[in-house]
């Protein structure tokens, strides 16, 4: 068979399309006959590729079409104002579709905006702080743990890195203490963020002072600086410069002066506090083995790179942390930018919850995604509507407007409902934003709406869709023969059919990807909720430890509420209040590792925790150090069973004056949130209370069992105020604090919620408008149907099953993207669900029955129709 | 009528379509042009060429007939008009009377030693 080879369309289609006619006849041929030529010498390939670029040689000026570029110089506003009046009336005449149009992209328009200012607000954190990228914090690293890197380090680590590295200019320290009390006067409080920091801390984080001097205000022993909202609480309107506060907390108790105030942290910043307290109020300065939450940060001197300084922390944390760390787990330490931290640290620990690039994407692309769906709706309803206006063009052809005519038109008409939307979605956007704010925790404020940013935002958005949009349409129907207009023949569309078609598909991928989306989050969220803890934090109460602890105990016992009081040093569930020691353990070569917490007897039975081997404390005092350490510890120390564990001595602090055996283990139970891993575990009791008096004595939980809360709660509440009149009394229930945990995965869950619903939604009334102008295009053929007799189960099954298909085949599709997505998310979680095809199923139900609804309406009111009605027009 | 300046190129086109006497159409002329002048020449630059020497009134130019294989194309053949004729005579003229001129010794390259 000879298959005859052609030269390429397209260079043909654009040689004529730029060549003056009177020159093509000639071209044409000499280029077809070369064409032939190299088919022969060279092939089918080359010979195309050299038709191209002979086409290409032709555009010279003499033979491209000279073409009229010049301004009409007839008055066209007869056309425009003709164009305005037939926008206005055909938006009036099909009154439900056009607003199905504003209301759907108005919707995607509003999401997208504040999904755009969601992401401009995590984006900003810390810029504001001067020298973002010269300032680097200090993390530490265990390549063995997962994830390795944390935040928070010895006490002495700051001063030490300016001693042994030369390229440092400067180091200060945070270290968060552990919720002090301070007093004034009769006003006593709690206070969850106060700091002690390095005098250097206004040098080198360039926050600034309202009053008082940044080079002096902490460089005193004794001195507190405080933010606005802080001296209004405790010195109203009076000023609060010399004045003294009282401090009672973790570095024991001290009178402060108040030598600065500061304004109030701006809410994107990873900084989190309310006061700082000169370090050197803090008397012992030199632990090198216990991390607790202190943050370091370094500035370099000019000339330094960060690089250098990476290089030489191995080495450093070698000399420092001596006998404590084994080589080969090659603990370091490592430092990173400050204002990389909100969005990019992999570190754990920090001073409040951190941003995450991830999530932004995935912001992006959900809130891209419904303008996608919003812009689809409109182009598919725009596409259907015009069918119906084919008359007008026909005549509008026949009478001569041009197809450029045409075009603007079509434009024209989208542009004014793009306008309309946009109007109506900063209307939404004002609206959902208070909304948004509270679910999201954000302070974004409704004037960040109307900047130059934003409204250049928006003009882009105006032009790009209404061209999106309009330009499909426009171009499709601007197509059509006028005789073929003029039949209305509709067959001639069955080319967009095809794409509103795959427009529904997508739609439909989307939004049934965003609802296996959230009954994935849904059902990991209530496995949180319910995985076995480890601890029982239901009905426990927590109370800060009493003075008079006995008396105190005693009379707490003697209530018949309470089942069961542990005093302790932290709380379970908030890794932040928990300790990191590294020390030695008897037939270890090399340092051991875990969070530590100093208990009390009853502690265990508190909170439930069970013990798999060994025994708990004995009641009676002892002299012995007894340590309880957990399952991980075991695993990670290296042993087989729990039981091997038993008897192995302790060295737990470098004097060895806190040693002893292993009596016990516990069984796992979780610290933090369920993203991270149960780390190793010891816990104690202090038996040197002269020596330590209250060490590992901060918190009293009360296990209690009553009807009547309340009462119950003021009880205790008396009681321990009868035993601390000086110091500020709080009560928290354990099973909020756990809920705490989880607050930003709770977040996620309820915008996804806010989210999918609206993607659902702006699909169905795409569904709706397309539905409507499907039943308005075949009433003719429904009545016929019905006059002969058909159901109007018939019928309805006969219009759904065109939708059916679609949606179908948009689930299908959408089930590996989900999956894929889904996995990743989970991913995050270390202790996490696996996805089934229960989500799945019930996803695809969901749609499918919601589609059917919304399409249901339209398809049986159709059906139920009178055929006399649409059979006597004609 | 524009200028009636012959560029180098437009001479050759000129004297190949002379050569080619009554087949001198698109192809043919490039064909025999890279023939002749040993260097590969576009068509777009032959039709660039054969277009604007008929404008300046140098050729003349008539379609062939109608062939079926061709969908109704025809060739375009090109003439040399009287006008173009002179031309390149004169053009050749000029050249023989510079020759002429030039002092054979000129043209000997010289070595000179030292």
């Amino acid at each position: 068979m000879i298959v005859k080879v052609t030269p390429p369309k397209n260079a043909l289609r654009l040689l004529r399309w730029f060549c003056r006619s009177e020159f093509l006849e000639e071209i044409e041929w000499d280029l077809e006959e070369l064409f032939l030529e190299n088919l022969e010498t060279y092939g089918h390939r080359a010979a195309r590729k050299r038709y191209w670029g002979d086409v290409l040689r032709h555009l010279r000026l003499i033979f491209i079409k000279k073409r009229s570029f010049k301004f009409s110089t007839q008055n066209q506003t007869a056309m425009w104002s003709n164009y305005l009046k037939i926008a206005v009336r055909n938006f009036w005449k099909s009154k439900v579709i056009s607003s199905i149009n504003v209301l759907g992209l108005s919707l995607g328009l509003a999401a997208c905006m504040i999904v755009f200012f969601h992401i401009k607000d995590e984006l900003s954190y810390d810029k504001f702080l001067k020298n973002g990228d010269k300032v680097y914090r200090v993390l530490n690293v265990y390549p063995s743990y997962d994830p390795p890197h944390w935040a928070g380090g010895p006490v002495p680590l700051g001063p030490a890195l300016i001693e042994e590295f030369p390229g440092i200019k400067d180091a200060v320290r945070l270290w968060r203490d552990y919720d002090p009390t301070l007093s004034l006067d009769q006003k006593v409080f709690k206070e969850e963020n106060l700091i002690f920091t390095d005098a250097t801390f206004f040098d080198m984080i360039s926050f600034s002072l309202e009053t008082g001097n940044p080079k002096t205000a902490l460089s005193e022993p004794n001195t507190i600086v405080l933010t606005q909202s802080m001296a209004k609480k405790y010195f109203g309107d009076e000023d609060p410069m010399g004045k003294a506060i009282g401090y009672n907390g973790g570095r024991g108790q001290m009178d402060l002066k108040v030598t600065g105030v500061m304004a109030n942290l701006p809410h994107n910043t990873h900084f989190k506090f309310d006061f700082l307290v000169s370090f050197l109020s803090v008397k012992r300065q030199n632990n090198w083995g216990s991390f607790k939450p202190i943050w370091t940060y370094i500035t370099l001197n000019d000339n330094v790179l960060p690089e250098d300084i990476v290089a030489g922390l191995p080495k450093f944390a070698e000399k420092y942390v001596p006998g404590r760390v084994r080589e080969e787990e090659g603990f370091t330490f490592t430092i990173e930018p400050m204002s990389d931290i909100y969005m990019k640290s992999l570190a754990t620990r920090n001073m409040k919850p951190l941003g995450d690039l991830q999530t932004i994407y995935v912001y992006g692309i959900v809130g891209l995604s419904i303008l996608l769906i919003a812009c689809i709706n409109f182009v598919n309803l725009s596409m259907a509507k015009s069918l119906s206006r084919s008359k007008e063009v026909g005549i509008r052809k026949t009478i001569g407007a041009r197809r450029g005519q045409l075009i603007n038109q079509f434009i024209t008409e989208s542009g004014l409902t793009v306008v309309l939307s946009l109007m109506m979605a900063v209307g939404l956007a004002l609206l959902f934003l208070p909304v948004y704010n509270d679910v999201s925790g954000k302070q974004i404020e409704a004037g960040q709406l109307f900047n130059i940013e934003f409204i250049g935002i928006a003009l882009t958005l105006l032009l790009g869709v209404s061209l999106l949009a309009g330009l499909y349409p426009a171009l499709f129907i601007s197509r059509m023969k006028s005789v073929d207009a003029l039949k209305r023949s509709i067959d001639k569309a069955g080319a967009s059919l095809g794409i509103r078609k795959a427009f529904v598909v997508f739609q439909f991928l989307i939004s049934a990807t965003l609802i296996i989306g959230i009954l994935v989050t849904k059902r990991q969220l209530t496995y949180i909720y319910n995985k076995p803890l480890g601890v029982n934090t239901e009905n426990v109460l927590v109370v800060p430890y009493s003075k008079d602890e006995q008396v105190f105990v005693d009379k707490l016992k003697a209530k018949p509420e309470v089942v069961s009081l542990g005093i302790s040093q932290r709380l379970p569930v908030n890794l932040l209040n928990y300790d990191g020691r590294t020390f030695k353990v008897e037939g270890l070569e090399t340092a051991a590792y875990a969070q530590s917490c100093i208990i009390s007897r009853d502690f265990l039975q508190t909170y439930d925790i069970e013990l798999i081997a060994g025994r708990n404390h004995f009641e009676e005092a002892t002299d012995q150090w007894e340590f309880l350490i957990n399952e991980t510890a075991v695993v990670d120390y290296g042993w087989e069973t729990p039981e091997q564990a038993l008897g192995k001595t302790v060295f737990f602090d470098r004097e060895d004056s806190v040693v002893g055996s292993v009596i016990g283990v516990f069984k796992d139970y979780h610290l933090e949130s369920l993203h991270e891993k149960i780390p190793p575990m010891i816990m104690f009791r202090n038996i040197n209370e002269k020596r330590w008096t209250t060490w590992g004595k901060e918190y009293v939980s009360i296990k209690f069992q009553t009807d009547d809360f309340p009462t119950f709660l003021r009880d205790v509440e008396d009681i321990w105020k009868a035993h601390n009149q000086e110091k500020a009394y709080f009560s928290l229930l354990m099973d909020d604090s756990y809920e705490g945990l989880h607050e930003a995965d709770h977040r996620f869950a309820t915008i996804f919620n806010y989210v999918t619903f609206i993607a659902m939604f702006i699909a169905c009334l795409g569904l709706l408008g397309l539905s409507m102008l499907t039943v308005g295009q075949r009433a003719k053929e429904i009545g016929i149907r019905k006059a002969l007799g058909a159901s109007v189960f018939n019928v309805s099954t006969l219009l759904s099953k065109s939708f059916v298909k679609l949606i179908l085949l948009g689930l299908l599709l959408a089930s590996p993207v989900a999956y894929y997505l889904m996995e990743n998310w989970l991913d995050g979680f270390t202790y996490r669900i696996d996805l089934g095809v229960s989500q799945f199923v019930i996803a695809f139900v969901l749609t499918v029955l919601i589609s059917l609804i919304t399409i249901g309406f339209q398809t049986i009111k159709a059906a139920m129709a009178n055929p006399v009605n649409s059979l006597r027009d004609e | 009528m524009k200028g009636t300046y012959l560029g180098e190129f437009e001479e050759i086109v000129l004297l190949v379509i002379g050569i080619l006497n009554d087949q001198a159409y698109g192809v043919a002329i490039k064909n025999e042009l890279e023939a002749q002048s040993q260097r590969t020449i576009s068509i777009g630059a032959v039709h660039a060429a054969t277009n604007r020497l008929e404008e300046k009134g140098y050729l003349e130019s008539e379609f062939g007939d109608v062939t079926k294989e061709r969908g109704g194309k025809r060739k375009k053949y090109y003439k040399v008009t009287v006008y173009g004729q002179k031309a390149l005579r004169k053009a050749m003229d000029l050249r023989t009377q510079m020759w002429a001129q030039i002092d054979a010794s000129s043209f000997v390259v010289k070595t000179t030693f030292g």
